[in-house]
């Protein structure tokens, strides 16, 4: 009997995988635990040009905002804190609606002010290179600007 | 006649003991991870409450608000009350065996709620899950001979098919790119692993001088590194069946885990190392001494 539930759960485990490719959308989500692991089906970069998103931060004495690379927090490791950017910013990018929109945007100002406690303004920023270049020369790359915020 | 029924006999006594063995290891691993889970927590609940966002089913219905540190350390407890439990009592307990699954589904499920479902302890979630029913104990599974060894094959396919998925998606992917989108960087372009490292590296912030960068420029490097990956993972449902190479073959993931790591910053730690304690072939190193140990253990 043990060994036929066993057999059972590996069979579960493979269909959730495979239901997992069409239901990790919204508002499926993920058959959490089990995960499809299309994972590097094609390389970064594969554009040749590739958009990353850094935040900006006020700095009062020189007037100017200063890009903040990812850092390890207090609080945050380089992966979690990465990660919640990326996903706050990602958000209000493709917000649906202006509400959710403003929503994210108020994560991303709790968020931010409590990585940057010494800062209040914050713009975060596109920054698109090409990946051949930009190995050459780190400074390579665009900037435009996606949002500015405020600490309230 | 004889002689390969006694083969068969000895088979199935090293598998069982070798599942005993790896059982008791993936225990210690799994306490490892839970002693970082609560040292990890530490971070998390000092972080605004308002980023706690549940972001998948499981964490709306059983965790949809920042745990308070009681509850936390009630979940975190009944884990190690399992382990315990599993470990030193009985090992074929259903319900901890249950409750160990659901308790370390329960703790990643915090950890994912800041705009990051990591992938990296899906193995680890998954091997607990198909656990759940299977008996550890040598001596029964000596007695159910033919039926714990198919089982432990399909087990340790359960486990492994997910390399084999991520193989089948990177040549749909591979497809997909030379004869669907002509012009697009696919795995197997000169460039594709320099690109790849590139833009992994640079997502961190970390310096583009190091000697990976001009290794994989060569081109050819990140292509034979390519096809030696999908080889690797393809090939993991096949070492599920075939034990004679199953070993060997853990050893391949590991290393390319291990490159990973190396060239693009992609860190899978707890999964190498499950790898590596669940499939050791402990039984060829114990004495035969050693190997009756845990069948006097189990009356």
């Amino acid at each position: 009997m043990r060994y036929t539930l066993t057999k059972t759960m590996v069979v579960i485990s493979i269909f959730g995988s495979i239901a997992s490719v069409f239901l990790s959308t919204k508002p499926f989500n993920e058959p959490y635990p089990f995960f499809h692991w299309k994972l590097y089906s094609q390389p970064l970069g594969w554009q040749n040009e590739f958009d990353d998103f850094r935040v900006y931060t006020f700095d009062s004495v020189t007037n100017k905002f200063e890009r903040q690379a990812i850092k390890v927090t207090k609080t945050f490791n380089e992966d979690d804190c990465t990660y919640l950017f990326l996903n706050l910013t990602n958000k209000i990018i493709k917000a649906e609606n202006a509400q959710q929109q403003v929503d994210c945007k108020q994560k991303m100002v709790i968020f931010l002010s409590h990585v940057y406690p010494n800062n209040s303004k914050f713009r975060v920023v596109k920054e698109t290179y090409k990946p051949l270049e930009i190995i050459k020369q780190a400074t390579h790359y665009d900037t435009t600007t996606v949002f500015e915020c405020f600490r309230n | 006649m004889i002689q390969q029924q006694s083969l068969n006999v000895s088979e199935i006594e090293s598998k069982a003991i070798n599942f005993w063995y790896a059982d008791k290891a993936l225990l210690i691993v799994t306490l490892g991870w839970l002693i970082l889970n609560l040292m990890d927590f530490q971070q998390i609940i000092q972080r605004p409450i308002e980023l706690f966002t549940p972001n998948n089913w499981f964490g709306r219905v059983f965790c949809p608000t920042l745990p308070t540190y009681p509850i936390f350390l009630i979940i975190w407890s009944t884990a190690i009350a399992s382990i315990a439990w599993l470990f030193f009592k009985n090992e074929d307990n259903i319900l901890f065996r249950f409750l160990l699954a659901f308790t370390i589904l329960w703790l990643n499920a915090v950890r994912w709620s800041y705009g990051f479902q990591s992938h990296v302890p899906h193995f680890f979630l998954l091997a607990h899950c198909l656990k759940i029913f299977f008996p550890v104990n040598i001596k029964k599974n000596i007695e159910a001979g033919k039926v714990f060894i198919l089982t432990e094959k399909l087990f340790v396919a359960g486990l492994l098919v997910t390399y084999t998925w991520s193989s089948v998606w990177k040549i749909i992917g591979l497809f997909n790119k030379i004869f669907f989108h002509k012009g697009e960087t696919h795995w197997l372009n000169a460039n594709a692993a320099y690109l790849n490292a590139i833009v992994s590296n640079r997502s961190y912030d970390t310096p583009l001088d190091s000697w990976i960068f001009p290794f994989l420029a060569q081109g050819f490097t990140g292509q034979i590194g390519f096809i030696f990956f999908l080889m690797v993972q393809l090939g993991a449902i096949y070492a599920a069946f075939n034990s004679k190479i199953r070993f060997a073959w853990i050893l391949l993931i590991t290393l390319s885990h291990v490159l990973n790591i190396l060239f693009f910053q992609i860190y899978f730690y707890i999964t190498p190392i499950l790898l590596l304690v669940l499939f050791f072939p402990y039984s060829r190193f114990l004495s035969s001494s050693s190997k009756l140990k845990p069948q006097q253990k189990s009356r």
